[in-house]
């Protein structure tokens, strides 16, 4: 999942410790949601969203949009 | 933003990346734990083993097997609820992408083994290779999921 992530942390010169620190997560979980590896979780999500003061949507993209069931 | 002073250094470090260091003490620290109590299994096996059986097949005394198995039950059980907490979400799913991806292997080949055992094209399933090959799938698998 894209994400913009790098670029909000970029704008506030936290590394990528110091914003896990802040979300309760590890370096190495951030650079993975940054890096598209990881999708976080709803709850993380939301942690993330009001550590940036932004709504999940307009951190995240959602790309072209989930497969669902056919009809 | 506030910062930490290192000790003994000059570099400051954010409330986040104390935070963060924190936590990956308290999980050294905890696996260092686990790997003592592994050690020390170790250790009072190849005092206590047999000579002449071969390594993981001798007789040991009742009560050094039942230290063991209870010393790998508390250290595994309480090791797991303890490290379980001071994971992550990431951490999390890299451990169950591991133990899944070692459940399917284990169940799709013993079968296979098991019937080419009765068809007498090959030896008796074994218990240790089962579980060593459990585990080396567990920590391959682990290994992708988290540095892939």
């Amino acid at each position: 999942m894209k994400n913009r992530l790098r670029v909000l942390r970029a704008e506030r010169g936290w590394s990528q410790a110091e914003l896990g620190g802040r979300l309760g997560v590890s370096r190495q979980a951030v650079n993975a949601i940054e890096t598209g590896k990881h999708d976080p979780s709803l709850p993380l999500a939301f942690r993330l969203a009001r550590l940036f003061g932004m709504a999940i949507e307009e951190i995240f993209e959602d790309g072209e949009g989930a497969d669902g069931w056919r009809v | 933003m506030a910062k930490a002073q290192m000790a003994g250094g000059s570099e400051e470090i954010g409330p986040g990346e104390l935070l963060e260091r924190r936590q990956r003490g308290r999980q050294a620290l905890i696996l260092s734990l686990l790997m003592l109590a592994g050690g020390v299994t170790g250790l009072v096996l190849s005092l206590t083993e047999a000579d002449g059986a071969g390594a993981l097949q001798g007789a040991i005394p009742a009560g050094v097997a039942i230290g063991l198995a209870a010393l790998w039950l508390v250290s595994v059980i309480g090791g797991s609820i303890w490290y379980k907490r001071h994971i992550d979400e990431l951490e999390l799913a890299a451990q169950l992408w591991g133990i899944a991806c070692a459940g399917a292997v284990v169940l799709i080949l013993y079968p296979a083994w098991y019937l080419l055992w009765r068809g007498a094209l090959a030896p008796e399933p074994n218990g240790h290779v089962m579980f060593g090959t459990l585990y080396i799938v567990m920590i391959i698998a682990y290994l992708w999921k988290k540095f892939r």
